[in-house]
């Protein structure tokens, strides 16, 4: 019975002792947690800084890209981050809606994680940084990353899609409708033929912001969705009918990814971004950054994270040094004097176009982070334009009405969570 | 004297359940009354007032309750009289035994295939519905998910109650079967007198580890139907992960408080009435 | 008592009913990764060209069996000091426990996480035996058992002058061997089936049971993951078999004579 007893206090002597063991954590570390695509551009971040700060030491952990890895990576670097320890510094992206398919994100939902107190606020440092004094970031869409006044998340990267034709070729409307009346009048079937694929693949962004997580409410209308969509699809049949050699001139596309031909080209071409259904012209937010409430230098983590903005490594190393931060590989920058360099490495455009491109990103209203729901909507979209199979009247308005009811109730579940 | 070579004896589960079961759920506790990461803040209730006017955690609490009305008692009786069945197989029983537990053991990625191959849009069900002239929808994301999800408990944990009933029920000493048979009682009667009071206190835990396996089908509850699936399914499982994913632990730790609160409540509760009925009875 | 055929009707086709994910996974076994038919690529990966799989099944087969046997062991001591001897806080510590039970992992995960970090029990598999061998079902399971033993078998025991280890292990686990058997068996089975544990807990890919490879729907390796599957069957059957005659037996027969 003696051993039980004995046995008994060396187990609880060692819960305790193990307890009251100090944490030793180097004075300067920052943890950073990044998306792998980024390697490159974060790398060379964390080398500057450490360059610039010596005795400091910037560990980066990347997110794998296989699914089932990717996945418990995530679960235990949730568990990390939630047990306080785990980043500093976030650098994340979210999805854009593509056909690949939707890639689970660290964050399911990035306002939703504002809310449940991850980050910490960066208004106290950003009011000290001149930066956001002088510089050249588009302040609407830092609107995103608000919460009750205060700012948690920053945008890094944004996308949106825009219409390019030739200089004289305007689209006058204000919201989308006015947009489908317009290219599609009859006697301008090159400019019907390059738009009319590019607006119905950007279905999830016919109606953004889709919610509004500070009053709790979904502004999306399934009834909308579904009377444009069916609309679009009649359209789009039309215009299918005849080939005018349209899409080499005129085209609706991502930002991101303008088509070939529409670089390299003499002439001045316009550039505009496509409104939603409600006049609204709202960017994706592709990439964005935090810092840790947990973080233990937030700090250290708020100006690493804004090497990425301020143009200090470039004005330090150089333009041509490699790693440099435009929007990275699928976002177009989130402030003007970025656009410069990023439309020289993207894209081939001459000078007055050059002009036009920066002022569609002026004309912004503001940013949204894309989650599943959006992922959903386009795949309901593409099942629905480029179907694999015949599909009665009768069932195309089902799935329709289908597609938007459920995201609807999506996004008013996730709101109400 | 006894008493104290009770303890000794008890020592290491005591030791083991403290250590791993009950230090985290104080840590728990602290997390459900505090808010913040890194610096955490005392903040009271707030946390669980918000939580009860939370409209998506009352419809998962809801459907979790209906969803364990439904699904325990079908699986509780039915394994009941089924390990009462098995019991006069002998060999056969065995093997039967063991073919209802298998379900258990069979991953979950096979099961869910499993469940796709039958009720999804391509599935065997709708294939017939196709034969009997009806359409097929693809079930799992409709409101037939409940059902979908209960046949899944049902298969998964009916041979696990199956085994805990059986072991009672050989333990229970074979003369006094022998006995009511010569007396000349009838089957039922001999269930009503003799098994059912001895089972009932087996019967009680079994129904504690219903409820701990309704939480068990976390996994297929997402492998199904994502994570924000049809309102009929949406479950505490899908709150939590949600809130899990969203790195929102406050949530969860109120979560799993408020449940513990109230499964202490009612089993306290459960506990008061049947010694009053006890003791009702010895008067 | 003989049973009648028609007995056997219902479990019957229930069990047949039951086994058809099984089958539908032996038939996938069998299935080739690239071109379809049958194909024994999926046994000749796992048993012979790559041994990862082999050696990851026989360390979580050594892993449960620790678990099992060690949730089993603290579960009668435990278990027979509630039933037997009543020391103060008993019937508090067993309601405490067996509402303990119905907490979801997911729950208790970063807790124990927490307190896993700080005893430095992270990354070995020592932080997912730990936890598993003393589970409070252990406890509330056998204290349930160890009550249907009637009361004149332990004095007598006491009145022989045994002592309370020999007590335990020499009457009460003979007498309620089904029960320790069935503790044994679900605890494996518990802890064969732990996914969140590993993934937390765990660092990398190399250190999981196959357990969490096998959670996930891998379609490349359909194959391979069947055959695991069918494998991981193979424990439990032989549990199951091997201890048959201990399952069907009732208490000891000495106990009335």
């Amino acid at each position: 019975m003696k051993r039980w007893l004995l046995l008994g206090i060396i187990f609880v002597s060692v819960i305790c002792s193990a307890g009251c063991e100090e944490r030793t954590q180097k004075k300067e570390e920052l943890t950073v947690v990044a998306e792998l695509e980024y390697e490159v551009e974060v790398k060379a971040a964390a080398a500057y800084y450490q360059e610039k700060n010596p005795g400091a030491f910037v560990n980066v952990e990347f997110l794998p890209k296989e699914e089932t890895t990717r996945r418990n990576v995530l679960q235990k670097k949730r568990t990390d981050i939630m047990s306080g320890k785990g980043a500093d510094v976030f650098f994340l992206s979210c999805n854009i809606e593509i056909a690949e398919g939707y890639e689970e994100p660290l964050l399911e939902n990035v306002n939703k994680s504002i809310e449940s107190g991850i980050f910490t606020s960066l208004d106290y440092y950003m009011d000290q940084d001149d930066y956001w004094k002088s510089g050249s970031y588009h302040k609407k869409l830092l609107e995103a990353g608000q919460m009750k006044g205060r700012q948690y998340v920053i945008p890094l990267a944004c996308n949106y899609f825009v219409y390019v034709g030739p200089e004289d070729s305007v689209i006058e409307g204000k919201t989308l409708w006015d947009w489908m009346d317009e290219t599609g009048t009859s006697g301008r079937k090159e400019l019907t033929e390059g738009t009319v694929f590019g607006l119905g693949i950007m279905n999830a962004r016919w109606q953004q912001p889709a919610v509004n997580y500070e009053e709790k409410e979904v502004l999306f209308d399934p009834d909308k969705w579904s009377k444009f969509m069916l609309e679009y699809l009649a359209y789009w049949q039309r215009s299918h009918e005849e080939e005018a050699g349209g899409a080499d001139v005129y085209a609706v596309a991502n930002i991101c990814t303008l088509p070939d031909q529409l670089t390299g080209q003499e002439t001045k071409a316009n550039c505009q971004i496509v409104p939603d259904l409600n006049g609204n012209k709202m960017a994706a937010v592709s990439t964005y950054g935090a810092v840790a409430m947990a973080s233990e230098n937030k700090e250290a983590a708020y100006d690493f994270l804004m090497l990425f903005l301020n143009g200090e490594i470039e004005k330090e190393k150089g333009a041509s040094y490699a790693g440099l931060w435009y929007g990275g590989t699928r976002g177009a920058p989130v402030e003007e004097n970025a656009w410069e360099s990023f439309m020289d490495i993207h894209y081939i455009l001459n000078e007055a176009t050059r002009e036009n491109v920066v002022n569609s990103f002026r004309e912004l209203d503001g940013a949204y982070f894309p989650g599943e729901t959006e992922q959903k909507l386009y795949d309901a979209g593409d099942e629905l334009i480029l179907p694999g199979r015949e599909m009665s009247g009768e069932e195309i308005q089902e799935l329709v009405h289908k597609a938007a009811d459920r995201a609807k109730e999506q996004y008013s579940m996730i709101v109400r969570e | 004297m006894k008493k104290k070579k009770g303890i000794v004896l008890a020592a290491p589960a005591i030791l083991g359940f403290l250590a791993f079961y009950f230090i985290p759920f104080l840590i728990m506790g602290w997390y459900s009354v505090s808010f913040g990461m890194g610096k955490r803040e005392f903040v009271g209730v707030q946390n669980f007032t918000e939580l009860f006017q939370n409209r998506m955690f009352l419809l998962a609490l809801k459907n979790t309750l209906q969803f364990t009305g439904i699904a325990v008692p079908v699986v509780l009786f039915g394994a009941l009289g089924l390990s009462i069945c098995l019991q006069r197989l002998a060999r056969g029983g065995q093997v039967m035994r063991l073919a209802l537990f298998y379900p258990l053991l069979i991953p979950i990625g096979a099961a869910v295939l499993g469940v796709q191959a039958l009720w999804g849009q391509d599935g065997l069900v709708n294939w017939f519905l196709a034969r009997l002239g009806q359409r097929g929808e693809d079930w799992i994301h409709t409101s037939a998910a409940f059902w979908i999800l209960c046949i899944l408990y049902w298969w998964k944990f009916l041979g696990y109650h199956i085994l805990l009933f059986f072991v009672r029920i050989q333990m229970i000493p074979r003369p006094y079967y022998e006995y009511a048979r010569l007396s000349g009682a009838a089957n039922g009667t001999i269930f009503r007198k003799i098994t059912w009071p001895l089972i009932f206190p087996t019967f009680l835990f079994n129904l504690l580890l219903a409820l701990m396996n309704v939480f068990k089908c976390y996994r297929e509850a997402f492998l199904l139907g994502g994570n924000y699936p049809d309102s009929s399914v949406y479950l505490l499982q899908h709150f939590m992960n949600n809130s899990f994913q969203n790195l929102n632990y406050q949530k969860m730790s109120t979560v799993s408080v408020s449940m513990l609160a109230v499964i202490l409540a009612t089993a306290l509760a459960g506990y008061c009435a049947w010694k009053f009925s006890a003791s009702k009875r010895n008067d | 008592m003989r049973a009648k055929k028609r007995e056997y009707l219902l479990p019957g086709i229930l069990s047949a009913a039951v086994l058809v994910p099984v089958f539908y996974m032996a038939a996938c076994s069998f299935a080739g990764d690239e071109s379809p038919g049958f194909s024994l690529m999926g046994y000749y990966t796992v048993l012979f060209s790559e041994p990862g799989y082999l050696l990851r099944f026989w360390r979580s087969l050594a892993m449960c069996g620790v678990i099992a046997a060690g949730q089993s062991l603290t579960g009668c001591m435990g278990g027979a000091a509630i039933a037997k001897y009543r020391f103060a806080g008993s019937k508090v510590l067993a309601i405490c426990m067996a509402v303990f039970m119905i907490l979801p992992v997911q729950a208790t995960l970063l807790p124990n996480y927490i307190f896993l970090d700080r005893l430095h029990l992270l990354n070995s598999w020592w932080a997912l035996i730990l936890p598993g061998i003393f589970a409070p079902f252990g406890t509330v399971w056998m204290a349930f058992a160890f009550r249907a033993i009637p009361g004149e078998v332990s004095e007598a025991a006491e009145m022989d002058g045994a002592g309370m280890l020999s007590h335990v292990f020499h009457i009460l686990i003979p007498a309620a061997r089904p029960a320790v058997i069935t503790l044994f068996v679900l605890s494996f089975v518990e802890s064969w089936n732990m996914v969140e544990q590993p993934v937390t807990f765990l660092k990398g890919v190399r250190q999981y049971p196959m357990s969490v490879f096998l959670a996930s729907i891998d379609i490349d390796r359909l194959s391979v993951q069947a055959v695991c599957g069918i494998l991981c069957l193979a424990p439990v059957t032989f549990l199951f078999f091997y201890y048959q005659q201990e399952l069907l037996d009732g208490i000891g027969e000495s106990i009335w004579s």
